[in-house]
């Protein structure tokens, strides 16, 4: 009789903190998120959530994770270029490996764009005609995939204002897709504390923008 | 008994789950802290990250059988088994660098290259279009790197001292027998083909790759663009022509089809000439490219382009003028295929047809000379590890040459004959600080009745955080001008190459400084004129160049960029008719270039300047007993740009304008010489025109971001 209690005490335990050790992995790593602030702080947490994609194998939040802080390390990195370059590509090569287990994850498909992103941004005057395209084209994928995702109208809109009206960016075109992504981020429920729920406040600041 | 046993139950599985606390400290392989590194248990969601000191400290219940993993980015990921059963656990780890293309060092002894996509390249493609002196012509841009001497009666590339014959052109890996427009003495010509059809150059001023070949001084790579964005139109007019282009952009392949039509007369009646143009230049061209992403990432391409150009002037012969006319038509086929094979194998393969036919009429008579030419060329890479790459490949040609002269009676002459080559090579990246590149290029050329074997091997050194050391050498061999090649006796020639090159990096500036020495052996030399039948013909010439090149450039300020080149070149011959070793007059002993863009954002407008000033060239005065004594003054030139963008109805549009010599100098490159029966006069060799205005505009029609016509 004990030994059956005994066992079934080890076995629930064993359950509840495996459980709670992803999401407290989880839980850490984003916390961590929160007070980072050089390109190599970011670059770190990213191999934190490499880590427990390692371990939970089959879950695509830590893939996702890692490439976001990359992303981040690209654009917060100032001086080298080279390891601008390299965050990005590392964040590209992540989230299509990722993208081929989750073919329909419009978070991942929105993570590939925004990499994009920091790969143009690293020298908008030589790589805006091929990246610029890509960016677009790598979005609307992402809102096919899920109308309800407001990150892909507010990336979208972001990155058409910050494109000289020549080349067909300007606030006038960005507008809507902000004006879109307000709307998403106000009825958007996360599925769970570790989905994604960026964006919003940046949104809400580059609106203020539209109006001006 | 049964109650005893299960605190000791408890107890001992408290002990096999009670933490162990594990820390430790991660360096490099000399010792130097690295911060940021993961440092984590397998198979757990235990771990931590480096502090600024590189210590980490964690604790974790240890499965069984758990490593120690330690990852970095640039570094080898590290694995070390624990040992269960202690409290703590102190590491001290040393990561070693991982050996890649990315990080490793990179053999830049002789070389400038421009990419989007590449590290550490010097230029990017679009430095060549907005360089002031260029004036839109790759070569022009080129000119203002050291190692390259402007030549400014001729436009082509000279380098270190060799003639502009010795520098060839690859397309997409596939010789470009032809890679100028023709023009006739003392008028500059202009690189065939436009800088925009291009994303990656790669020039190489010496001791290059086992590769390239039958090139004694330098070679010039140009690959032409993969897939454009997207569909759309693109406008072009210009002071001398106009020009309209489209692309048709789908999903796995694209078509673009370009027609460009040029007539310098409007232009040379506003802008006064210092030439008798009867009938200005004119012409055009027919470019199409097609492209086609085939399975497992590789590319076919197909850049097919013909043109058209003549013009007719008053040249000044002896002692009057007399009108001389010219006409080419050139034709350039080229169908290239990179492919993957798989994780290690790679190919690259190639084959091009090229028709050049170029007509003189000097007075009443003609002269003709037609070249078609096959080329191949095969390159198999092969990815032994990631240290160490092996190619090997081949080039084989066949040349047909036919040449006329036509006046009151018909000279005909001409030759077939096939060269090919066997090309091996080695890349070794033995440390990330030490990369080693060695091979070796077979050659037999049929017109030349000669086989031969070049061995070439570069090494680079990383000496500090930015800085490195690159030396190269190289044995060169090349074919004589087809002019000499009418006559059957005559031999390869060759050279050698020695470079030592230091480049500093750091903070968006770069500084690079190169010495060379180069010995040239069995140079042809001749008796007697080519109008007059040449005799004595043997390959019993040489020579020697040696000199420094530097380069500087400067993108660390807020929207300016600059770079600054300096070459210095001594240089003598024994060569053609030259009675003793002297320097030819394409071989100045100094140049400067200084190029600036400075970008206003405000104006959307990008403003630019080329300096350049070249020391005075060598030419020989028949008056005089001494041979190529003479100096002609020094040549100097600013060229300004301004290149401006903006939208016409939502097009993007940018208007360009540049200027030559707005300071005015008078320019002279040479002599010509010619004697009245008493004693010799001498005319001036000088500028067709003071100043090259250009004005342009480029509309790219159309707004959509999507290719959704995916009309292929």
């Amino acid at each position: 009789m004990k030994k059956i209690l005994t066992l079934t005490l080890l076995f629930l335990g064993s359950i509840t903190t495996q459980a709670a050790t992803y999401e407290e992995a989880m839980q850490n790593a984003l916390g961590k998120m929160k007070t980072a602030k050089t390109a190599a702080d970011f670059a770190a947490i990213s191999g934190q959530f490499e880590q427990i994609a390692r371990v939970k194998s089959e879950a695509w939040l830590p893939l996702y994770y890692a490439g976001y802080n990359l992303v981040i390390a690209s654009f917060t990195e100032k001086d080298k270029d080279d390891l601008r370059d390299s965050y990005a590509d590392k964040a590209i090569e992540m989230m299509e490996k990722a993208l081929k287990v989750h073919e329909k994850e419009s978070e991942l498909m929105t993570m590939l764009g925004y990499a994009y992103q920091a790969k143009l941004s690293v020298s908008p005057m030589t790589r805006g005609m091929v990246y610029s395209g890509k960016v677009t084209e790598t979005m609307q994928k992402a809102i096919k995939m899920n109308p309800a995702n407001p990150r892909p109208y507010h990336l979208l809109g972001q990155n058409i204002l910050f494109t000289p009206a020549m080349f067909g960016g300007g606030a006038d075109k960005a507008c809507p897709y902000l004006k879109q992504a307000a709307d998403k981020f106000a009825k958007f429920e996360a599925l769970s504390p570790l989905h994604p729920v960026w964006g919003n406040e940046r949104n809400m600041k580059l609106l203020e923008k539209c109006q001006e | 008994m049964k109650t005893m046993l299960l605190p000791a139950f408890l107890l001992c599985c408290l002990s096999a789950s009670a933490q162990t606390i594990l820390t430790g400290r991660i360096t490099n392989t000399k010792g130097e802290a690295l911060p940021g590194a993961n440092v984590y248990v397998t198979g757990t969601f235990d771990g931590a990250s480096t502090d600024n000191a590189g210590r980490f400290r964690f604790s974790s219940d240890l499965p069984d059988s758990a490593l120690l993993a330690v990852s970095y980015l640039g570094y080898k990921n590290q694995q070390l088994p624990i040992s269960r059963g202690r409290d703590s656990l102190h590491f001290d780890i040393r990561l070693k660098e991982a050996v890649n293309e990315m990080k490793a060092v990179t053999i830049t002894a002789g070389s400038f290259e421009a990419s989007d996509t590449k590290k550490a390249v010097m230029l990017k493609p679009l430095d060549i279009v907005t360089t002031a002196s260029a004036a839109g012509d790759i070569v022009g841009a080129l000119n203002t790197l050291p190692g390259a001497s402007r030549i400014g009666d001729d436009g082509r590339l000279f380098v270190r001292g060799g003639d502009a014959s010795e520098t060839k052109t690859y397309l997409d890996g596939v010789p470009v027998p032809s890679p100028y427009s023709q023009g006739f003495p003392g008028v500059p010509v202009r690189g065939r083909y436009s800088p925009f059809l291009f994303s990656g150059t790669f020039f190489s001023t010496g001791g290059y790759s086992a590769e390239y070949g039958d090139a004694l001084s330098s070679v010039l790579i140009l690959n032409t663009n993969d897939l454009p964005a997207k569909t759309q139109t693109e406008v072009s007019l210009l002071s001398v022509g106009t020009g309209l282009q489209h692309h048709q952009v789908g999903q796995k392949r694209s078509l673009s089809v370009s027609a460009n039509y040029f007539d310098l007369k409007p232009y040379m009646v506003v802008i006064p000439q210092n030439l008798r143009w009867l009938r200005a230049p004119h012409g055009g061209d027919i470019t199409l490219n097609y492209r086609q992403k085939t399975k497992g990432g590789g590319m076919f391409k197909i850049f097919a382009s013909g043109q058209h150009g003549r013009s007719r002037l008053e040249n000044f012969n002896l002692e009057a003028y007399d009108q001389i006319g010219l006409r080419n038509d050139n034709v350039y086929v080229n169908a290239s295929l990179r492919q993957p094979l798989n994780q290690q194998w790679s190919i690259q393969s190639g084959m091009a047809y090229s028709y050049d036919k170029q007509l003189i009429w000097p007075g009443t008579a003609q002269k003709s000379d037609r070249e078609q030419v096959f080329t191949h060329r095969s390159l198999l890479r092969y990815q032994l590890n990631d240290a160490i790459t092996l190619k090997g490949g081949i080039e084989t040609n066949y040349r047909d040459f036919a040449f006329s002269f036509t006046d009151s009676q018909q000279v005909a002459a001409g030759f077939t004959g096939w060269y090919s080559a066997f090309f091996a090579e080695m890349d070794f990246i033995i440390t990330n600080y030490l990369t080693l590149r060695t091979g070796f290029r077979a050659e037999n050329s049929g017109l030349t009745d000669s086989a031969r074997i070049a061995t070439r091997t570069a090494l680079a050194l990383k000496t500090g955080k930015n800085a490195q050391l690159s030396m190269a050498y190289g044995r060169f061999f090349q074919d004589p001008n087809r002019e000499l090649l009418l006559y059957q006796q005559v031999g390869a020639e060759q050279a050698d190459h020695y470079l030592l090159s230091y480049q500093y990096e750091a903070n968006k500036r770069l500084l690079r400084a190169e010495a060379y020495v180069k010995a040239y052996d069995r140079l042809v030399r001749y008796q007697g004129t080519f109008n007059g039948g040449l005799q004595n013909i043997r390959n019993t010439g040489y020579g020697h160049a040696y000199g420094l090149d530097i380069f500087w450039r400067d993108r660390s300020i807020r929207a300016l960029d600059y770079w600054v080149s300096y070459s210095w070149l001594k240089t003598e011959r024994l060569q053609q008719d030259y009675p003793t070793l002297a320097t030819p007059g394409y071989a100045p002993q100094h140049q400067v270039s200084v190029v600036a863009k400075y970008y206003m954002a405000k104006l959307t407008s990008q403003a630019g300047f080329t300096w350049t000033s070249v020391a005075g060239r060598s030419y020989d005065d028949p008056a005089t007993a001494l041979f190529q004594d003479g100096k002609t003054p020094a040549y100097h030139d600013l060229s300004l740009n301004w290149s401006y963008l903006t939208s016409i109805k939502g097009n993007f549009t940018i208007v360009y304008a540049s200027v030559s010599n707005v300071l005015g100098f008078h320019n002279v490159f040479g002599y010509n010489f010619s004697h009245d029966g008493t004693q010799w006069q001498r005319r001036e060799v000088g500028q067709t025109a003071t100043r090259f205005f250009v004005l342009g505009c480029f509309i790219s029609l159309g707004k959509n971001q999507r290719s959704d016509a995916d009309g292929l």
